[in-house]
C-alpha cells in the first residue's frame, strides 16, 4: 500500500471509530473500548522495552499501578486536584524508571528480568500491607473521573492512544531509536561505537514508565478504584502475552494484542470461569504457527515479497 | 618523529592467577603503521580488549593522545578517536549492511539524542555509509541481512563499522580471519588504501608474515605475553629473539 493510501484508511479508521460508538451511546461498549486502549497505551509502551531496546522487564506494571495509586491517594484522601496528582505521577514514575535503570546497569538478561520482577512483587505486597496508605486487600475506592460522561472519556482515550502510537512510531524511527534497535542486537558493540547505552537505556525505560503510568492514571478514571491486582505481576505477563500475540516490536501488534485480550476474556468468560486455561492454549498455539504474532500474519499478506528493510 | 597517539605503559593483565600480558610497552606514534605478531593465545587480543575499555589491566596505564584512558568505559574510549574491530565478527545480524554502517557512522555525530526527528532526514549518515560501502567493496548488498551474508562478505562489514567509526586510530584484529587464501588479498587492498590516504594511525594485529612486512613501518612481536622485539620490518627480521622464534626454523606463523 502506499503511504497516502494508509493515511487516508488509518484517518477513515479513526474517524469510524470515534463516530460510530458515540452514535451509538452504550456505556458498556464504551468501557469495553476504553479498556482497550488503556491496555493498548501499556502494552505499546512495553513494546518499545521489549521489542524495540530488548529489554525484559517483568516489573513494568510499577507504573501502571503506582500511578493508579497515587491519583486516587492524591484525589481522594489528599483531595488534590486532579493535575496535581498527574504532576505527582509524573514525578513517582521518573523516580521508578530511575531504579530500573541502575538495575539495567549491574544486571543483564535473566538476571535483569528477576530483578524486575522482585521490584514488582516489593510494590505489590507493599500494596497489600501499607493499609493506611493503600487501603489494603480492599484497595483505594472512590476516585472520581475527570472525564463527564463515558462518551467523552471514550473520545479522548482514542485520541491519547492515537498520539500514544503516534509518538512512540516516531521514537523508534529517530536517530535515537535507532540506537536502541542497536541496543537490542548487540548491546556491547553499541557500546564500543561510541554510544552511551546506560543513557540510551535510560531515556527510554523513562520515556515508558511514563507512558505506562498515562495508562494507569486512565484506568484509575475509569474503574474508580485502585487495588493491588494491578501492582500483582501477572498483570505484567498479561501485558506481555497482550504484545506477543500482537505482534513484538511493530507498536500497531500490541494494539491487536489488547483488544484481542480484552474481547477473549469478555467472550469466554460468558462460558466459563477458567477462561484464562483456554486463553493459555490458544496463546501457545499462536506462539507455534505464527512466532510474529498476528500483526505478523497480516504483514505477510499486505506485503508477500517485501525484504524486512529496517 | 611525530607525536606519540597511543601509549600502552607496562600493562600487566592476569586471569584468575595465569599471566597473559607481562610488562608489555610500545607506543604508536601519529600516522604510524604497526603490526603486531605473535602465536596463538599470545595474548594479542587481549592488548586491545585492554586498550579499548573492554578489560581492565591488572596494573600498567594506556595513555591515548596524551590522556590517562586505563579503565575507561568503551564508549568514552571510542569517542576519542581510538576505533577497533574484532577478530571475531561482532555484527548487529538482524539490522541490514546499510544500517550496521549507517548506525556506525551516527555515533561519531551529534543527533544520536533526537526522538522526535526521523533518521533518515539524516542524510549526511547514509551518504558515509554508502561511501564506506563502496570503499570495503558491499555495494549492492546494502539491503541485506548482516546474518545472511557469506564469512568473507562479513569480515568487510566488520571493517566497515569500523571504518564508519570515523577514528583516527585503528585498531584491526586478524581482519583476515578464516578467510581462504583468494579472499585476504581484497582485503590488505582496502587495509592498504586506508594506509595511503594517510590520515589514519593504525595498529594490525595479523599471523600472515608475508603480507604485513611491505605494509607495516614497524612490527611488534608478542610472545607469552612479552613483547621480545618492536622495530622496523628489517631489524625484526635481524632481530635475534624474534628469529629464534619465528625465522629460524623456517617456522610459518598462523
Ligand atoms: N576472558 C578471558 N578469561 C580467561 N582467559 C582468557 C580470557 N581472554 C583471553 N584469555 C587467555 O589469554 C591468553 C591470550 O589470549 P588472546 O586472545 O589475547 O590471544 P591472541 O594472541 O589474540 O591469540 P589468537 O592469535 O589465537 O587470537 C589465552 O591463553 C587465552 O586463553
Ligand atoms: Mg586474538
Amino acid at each position: 500500500m502506499k503511504t497516502k493510501n494508509k493515511l487516508v484508511l488509518a484517518l477513515a479508521l479513526l474517524a469510524a471509530v470515534l463516530v460510530v460508538p458515540a452514535l451509538i451511546g452504550s456505556s458498556y461498549i464504551h468501557s469495553i473500548i476504553i479498556t482497550i486502549c488503556i491496555y493498548s497505551i501499556f502494552a505499546i509502551s512495553y513494546d518499545l522495552l521489549l521489542g524495540y531496546t530488548g529489554i525484559v522487564s517483568f516489573g513494568h506494571t510499577v507504573y501502571f499501578g503506582v500511578a493508579a495509586y497515587v491519583v486516587a491517594f492524591t484525589t481522594v484522601k489528599l483531595h488534590w486536584p486532579f493535575l496535581a496528582a498527574v504532576g505527582m505521577v509524573i514525578v513517582v514514575c521518573v523516580a521508578i524508571s530511575f531504579i530500573f535503570s541502575l538495575v539495567t546497569l549491574r544486571t543483564k538478561n535473566v538476571y535483569f528480568s528477576m530483578v524486575t520482577m522482585a521490584i514488582g512483587q516489593l510494590f505489590y505486597v507493599m500494596s497489600t500491607k501499607l493499609y493506611a496508605i493503600t487501603g489494603g486487600d480492599d484497595g483505594l475506592p472512590g476516585v472520581k473521573s475527570i472525564f463527564p460522561n463515558k462518551t467523552v472519556f471514550y473520545i479522548a482515550a482514542v485520541l491519547i492512544l492515537v498520539c500514544v502510537y503516534l509518538f512512540s512510531k516516531r521514537l523508534v524511527n529517530s536517530p535515537a531509536g535507532r540506537v536502541l534497535q542497536g541496543v537490542k542486537e548487540n548491546d556491547a558493540r553499541i557500546g564500543m561505537l561510541g554510544y552511551n547505552t546506560f543513557k540510551f537505556k535510560s531515556i527510554v525505560i523513562q520515556i515508558s514508565g511514563l507512558l505506562a503510568g498515562l495508562a494507569g492514571i486512565l484506568y484509575v478514571n475509569l474503574n474508580g478504584i485502585a487495588t493491588p491486582s494491578i501492582l500483582n505481576s501477572s498483570m505484567t505477563l498479561q501485558i506481555l502475552f497482550m504484545v506477543i500475540l500482537g505482534g513484538v516490536g511493530t507498536l500497531h501488534g500490541p494494539v491487536i494484542g489488547a483488544a484481542i485480550m480484552q474481547i477473549a476474556s469478555i467472550v469466554l468468560s460468558g462460558f466459563t470461569t477458567r477462561w484464562m486455561l483456554i486463553f493459555g492454549i490458544g496463546f501457545v498455539v499462536v506462539m507455534l504457527f505464527f512466532p510474529k504474532g498476528v500483526a505478523g500474519v497480516f504483514d505477510r499478506f499486505s506485503q508477500p515479497n517485501q525484504l524486512r528493510k529496517e | 618523529m611525530s607525536e606519540e597517539v597511543l601509549r600502552v605503559q607496562n600493562l600487566k593483565k592476569s586471569f584468575g592467577g595465569i599471566r597473559v600480558l607481562e610488562d608489555v610497552d610500545f607506543s604508536l606514534r601519529k600516522g604510524e603503521f604497526k603490526t603486531i605478531i605473535g602465536p596463538n593465545g599470545a595474548g594479542k587480543t587481549t592488548i586491545y580488549n585492554i586498550v579499548s575499555g573492554v578489560m581492565k589491566p591488572t596494573s600498567g596505564k594506556i595513555f591515548c593522545k596524551g590522556q590517562d584512558i586505563t579503565g575507561l568505559p568503551p564508549y568514552k574510549i571510542a569517542n576519542l578517536g581510538l576505533s577497533r574491530s574484532f577478530q571475531i565478527t561482532n555484527l548487529f545480524p538482524d539490522l541490514t549492511v546499510l544500517e550496521n554502517v549507517r548506525i556506525a557512522a551516527q555515533a561519531k555525530g551529534k543527533d544520536s539524542l533526537k526522538i522526535l526527528l526521523d533518521y533518515k532526514h539524516f542524510k549526511n549518515y547514509f551518504e558515509t555509509a554508502n561511501k564506506i560501502l563502496t570503499m570495503v567493496h558491499l555495494t549492492g548488498k546494502e539491503d541485506l541481512l548482516a546474518k545472511d551474508l557469506s564469512h568473507a562478505e562479513k569480515r568487510k562489514l566488520e571493517m566497515g563499522i569500523l571504518l564508519a567509526m570515523g577514528g583516527d586510530i585503528l585498531l584491526f584484529d586478524e581482519p583476515t580471519a578464516g578467510l581462504s587464501a583468494e579472499e585476504v588479498p581484497e582485503l590488505f587492498k582496502i587495509i592498504e588504501e586506508i594506509k595511503d590516504t594517510k590520515e589514519k594511525s593504525i595498529l594490525l594485529i595479523e599471523h600472515k608474515i608475508n603480507i604485513i612486512l611491505g605494509i607495516s613501518d614497524t612490527i611488534a612481536v608478542l610472545q607469552n605475553g612479552v613483547l621480545i622485539g618492536d622495530d622496523t620490518p628489517e631489524k625484526i627480521q635481524q632481530n635475534q629473539a624474534v628469529q629464534d622464534a619465528y625465522f629460524g626454523g623456517g617456522a610459518v606463523l598462523g
